[in-house]
């Protein structure tokens, strides 16, 4: 048995190196990943791994050669199974201890870039682990396998089923009493809940149905071939391998946006080897221990002693999980845990409902006779949601209708969130829909084709100083942080200092979470789409080309557009070689003045653009400082420690500029490129969701008091971070009202004119850089409907009410209603960016928004 | 509701058209033309104190608004004059 451990650890550790480097390269598979992870090396262990990669892959190497000793041993063997396996082993050996060596030469990981290596690397990481199950097949000798899966396929079946059911009602009856006891219906929420419990009982007993009759078929199938035995193990290795590769396809990568070909391949090839190393382990084992267990025939019935831990452990399973999500949500990509927290209850479930089984005596039972609970299950599925319609029909309750039912009380439990989506797509949910969002949001297969940007690429002529613009987009900065947009806020002095002569937009949004999309779509002044920040991005890059068409000199601290800028464009780097998730807003800012005073004799005016990260979640999570402010009022302390210091330092570039009499002749916009999750319901971040405190930002714009005079605006109205390049277009004097969607539209008109309300009538598509979620704005953002596919949920939220808004239950009309929005926004938009024609109407651009977001204001001017 | 308004301010209902405006404004405070109509309308019927107060808080939302500066300016005049 020792022998067997040490057997045991050397193939996990051999694992564990392999699946580590699979993983990295996979991570390299995406751009989202790359960026977010791989670029700014934000987890030193992994940077470490990498660099010592050659010495891991060397020790995994050294530890699997002396696990393949018996199959070494048959050297002398010249036929059959030990001479396949004697070779096998030699030629592993020789294979993978060659490249190896050649690591040792030229290191791979640390020169996987995010290029198109990564892939085929990842794919080749995890080989070791299925020649080693190989060997181990060849290696085992054919009795210990007979002897380990030998079974009464009759027996089995019925006990499986028995252990099906028991498993089933067990989660099924723990879970709801979990919810009931939760948030207890009350009055006449009693029919709802009701509703509620038959139908999460049809779906739990779907979900036992669906693995009784896979794993029944595979023993069916197994007593059916010559060698059940042999087909026992092969079958189970095959579920294995599917489940886990499914698991990773649909659930894991997914979420950090890798791409469809490669999430594919890698979920296949981790499930084959993951499978594989379980299946070589397993035949690997010492059969001593087991032949009793075995070989011998069924148990007979136990005591209460044999059945009552399982039992009491299975009534407990419930209780336990249901703790755990809550411990996961404090970290990213918490609902990936909670799925596999899901699955693995449902085979701890399985696996103590088999011992209970075990105890009871099965008799034979009729094969046919085995087909009427998953009979009686879809039967249940299909008639639970009809009556519920009827009923709902009948009384004129729509709460009962079984969407409604389930929104209201089933779907916050992931256990029957999770079995909706498996097996009926929740009442409501449109399939089709979903995976026409899924095909977008993976990547349209076809290219770009970047359009010119729309905007007036000639000179104005404007009289007068051209004024000094100033961006500052403060990557993650939540408006409900700051003291103009939140009276409770008493941290950011400075910049409600500003505010007081500064315009202040109280409804501000952007039109993508994450910066990979919302950097791009400031500089555009237009809604964007993946893919657009790539070489050709300069035709659509509007600000760029305003401080070329307005001889700006452009002062830039940007890891985003950065790299995509003109060679012609007269642009300095502030703080080069920091890396950006290191960028800080002080020190670009003394960069910026040093700049200014340096080059003060130059008399082109200055456009700065500046994102630095202080208040990213990479910066904040976990770091930074404790705050009593913060602490007091339900802020998140390090985000409050954070802000005060770049607020401070935001107030001193304010006096700096006015000690040099330059605040008066300037443009300074303060705002973000997107917001963030600080624990709200669990999620913190912002990288592939569409909550409110992601997508609402503070817009805070100060214009010059001469500029001042001549303009007014809307406050109120609904504005885009992609409003503020065609703003500065409109105040140097170019007349770009007319551009339609997907562009922006000046924040600001002459004051004789007025401004429009047809963003109170539009609707406006959001989207997430790197999840796949679409969101949709409605009624001067007002309402916002998100439909989240790495969730697979739907949030409703009414933003009229406080900062964070308040969220809704989603009925099915306003599902179909938004669902339809979406749809047509999403084809508007690919089409805008994948048009094939001689020339493009921007105006065209949306087919439910604004056709032109225009202010009625004829030809005048500023 | 605010074409609503507008529709009944054109036939002349100009009780009815006040209702609307405010119907509408109970929805959507913000909404800054809104109040420009109801307190040009205000100001017609000749309540023109409630007409400044329209313009002002519209003000907050649309500054600078030459319609809304004006509106102000007409009330308080006309309030001014009924008070002499």
């Amino acid at each position: 048995m020792i022998r067997f451990i040490l057997f045991l650890l050397a193939r996990l550790a051999v694992g564990s190196v392999c699946l580590l480097t699979a993983a990295y390269a996979t991570l390299n598979c995406s751009t989202f990943a790359f960026d977010m992870f791989i670029r700014p090396q934000l987890f030193p262990w992994i940077t470490s791994f990498v660099n010592w990669h050659h010495i891991w892959s060397f020790g995994a190497f050294a530890l699997s050669v002396p696990t393949l000793a018996t199959a070494f041993g048959w050297r002398a063997a010249n036929r059959g199974r030990q001479r396949w396996a004697f070779l096998s082993a030699v030629a592993y050996a020789v294979a993978v201890g060659a490249c190896v060596a050649r690591l040792f030469y030229s290191p791979l990981l640390p020169t996987l870039w995010g290029d198109w290596r990564s892939l085929p690397v990842a794919v080749a990481a995890l080989v070791p682990l299925v020649w080693l199950s190989v060997i181990d097949h060849l290696v085992a000798s054919p009795l210990n396998m007979r002897r380990r899966w030998s079974y009464r396929p009759a027996a089995g079946q019925g006990r499986l089923l028995l252990a099906c059911t028991i498993a089933g009602g067990s989660i099924w009856a723990g879970h709801l009493v979990l919810a009931a006891c939760s948030a207890p219906p009350s009055g006449d929420e009693v029919r709802v809940w009701l509703v509620t419990a038959v139908w999460t009982l049809a779906l739990t007993a779907g979900a036992s149905a669906v693995v009784y009759a896979v794993l029944g078929t595979k023993l069916a199938a197994a007593a059916r071939s010559r060698r059940p035995w042999w087909w026992h193990h092969l079958l189970a290795v095959m579920l294995a391998a599917l489940a886990i590769s499914e698991f990773l396809r649909r659930a894991v990568l997914p979420t950090i946006s890798v791409p469809p070909l490669p999430a594919a391949t890698v979920a296949v090839m981790a499930g084959i080897s993951l499978a594989a190393l379980g299946a070589g382990l397993a035949v690997r084992r010492p059969l001593r221990r087991l032949s009793g267990r075995s070989t011998a025939p069924a148990a007979p019935p136990g005591g209460v002693s044999r059945w009552a831990a399982p039992a009491a452990a299975l009534l407990a399973l419930p209780w336990l999980t249901s703790g755990l999500p809550g411990l996961l949500a404090p970290w990213d990509w918490a609902f990936v845990g909670q799925r596999l927290l899901i699955i693995c209850e449902t085979a701890c479930a399985l696996t103590l409902a088999m011992r209970l089984a075990r105890e009871r005596a099965v008799h034979r039972n009729s094969p046919h006779l085995a087909l009427v609970p998953p009979l009686a299950a879809l039967a249940l599925l299909v008639a639970v949601p009809h009556a519920a319609l009827r009923m709902a029909g009948w009384t004129g309750d729509r709460r009962i209708e079984p969407a409604s039912a389930f929104e209201q009380h089933a779907a916050a439990i992931p256990l029957f969130r999770f079995a909706a989506d498996l097996l009926v797509a929740r009442p409501g949910f449109d399939g089709e829909y979903y995976r026409f969002l899924q095909a977008r949001a993976a990547g349209n297969t076809d290219p770009l084709s970047i359009p010119e940007m729309a905007f007036p690429t000639t000179a104005s002529r404007a009289e007068g100083r051209r004024p000094d613009i100033y961006l500052f987009v403060i990557d993650s900065l939540r408006r409900d942080y700051l003291s103009p947009y939140n009276h409770a806020v008493t941290f950011t002095p400075s910049i409600e200092a500003f505010s007081h002569g500064s315009f202040v937009f109280g409804n501000a949004f952007t039109r993508h979470g994450a910066t990979q999309l919302a950097a791009p779509s400031i500089w555009a002044g237009a809604a964007v789409v993946r893919g657009v920040l790539a070489p050709g991005f300069e035709r659509l890059n509007a600000l760029e080309a305003f401080v070329n068409a307005e001889g700006y000199r452009l002062a830039i601290n940007d890891f985003t557009v950065a790299s995509y800028l003109r060679s012609t464009t007269s642009a300095t780097f502030l703080d080069p070689g920091i890396p950006s998730v290191d960028t800080d807003l002080c020190r670009n800012l003394d960069s910026l003045v040093a700049y200014l005073d340096g080059s003060a004799s130059d008399s082109r005016p200055v456009l700065a653009y500046l994102s630095p990260m202080n208040l990213h979640i990479l910066r904040t999570r976990g770091g930074g400082g404790r705050d009593s402010a913060g602490d007091s009022r339900g802020f998140y302390p390090p985000y409050v420690s954070a802000l005060k210091r770049i607020d401070a330092c935001f107030g001193n570039f304010v006096s700096a500029l006015k000690a040099r009499d330059r605040y008066d002749n300037s443009i300074i916009v303060l705002t973000s490129d997107h917001g963030d999750s600080l624990g709200e319901s669990g999620y913190w971040g912002h990288a592939t969701w569409l909550f409110p405190e992601v997508i609402r930002l503070p817009l805070v714009v100060h214009v010059p008091d001469a500029l001042r005079e001549m303009v007014t605006t809307d406050l109120s109205r609904l504005a885009f971070t992609s409003d503020l390049v065609p703003t500065l277009y409109a105040l140097r004097g170019h007349r770009v009202d007319h551009i339609g969607q997907p562009y922006g539209a000046p924040l600001f008109v002459p004051k004789t004119c007025v401004v429009e309300d047809d963003r109170r009538r539009s609707s406006f598509l959001l989207t997430s850089s790197y999840g796949a979620a679409f969101g949709l704005l409605r009624r001067n953002g007002r309402q916002l409907y998100v439909t989240d596919l790495v969730e697979r949920r739907e949030f409703a939220y009414d933003l009229t009410r406080g900062p964070l808004g308040r969220p809704g239950q989603v009925s099915p009309e306003m599902r179909r209603l938004n669902e339809r929005i979406i749809r047509q926004e999403v084809e508007a938009i690919e089409g805008f960016y994948r048009f094939r024609g001689p020339a493009r109407n921007p105006a065209e651009g949306g087919k439910t928004g604004a056709r032109a977001s225009a202010s009625s204001c004829g030809e005048g001017g500023f | 509701m605010g074409d609503l308004g507008s529709a009944y301010e054109a036939s002349g209902e100009l009780a009815r058209a006040e209702e609307a405006y405010r119907r509408a404004l109970a929805l959507d405070p913000d909404f800054a033309d809104l109040r420009l109509r109801l307190g040009t309308l205000l100001l017609r019927r000749g309540d023109a104190a409630e007409a400044e107060a329209e313009a002002t808080q519209a003000l907050r939302v649309q500054p600078n608004r030459q319609a809304l500066l004006e509106l102000q300016q007409a009330s308080r005049k006309t309030r001014l004059g009924a008070s002499r």
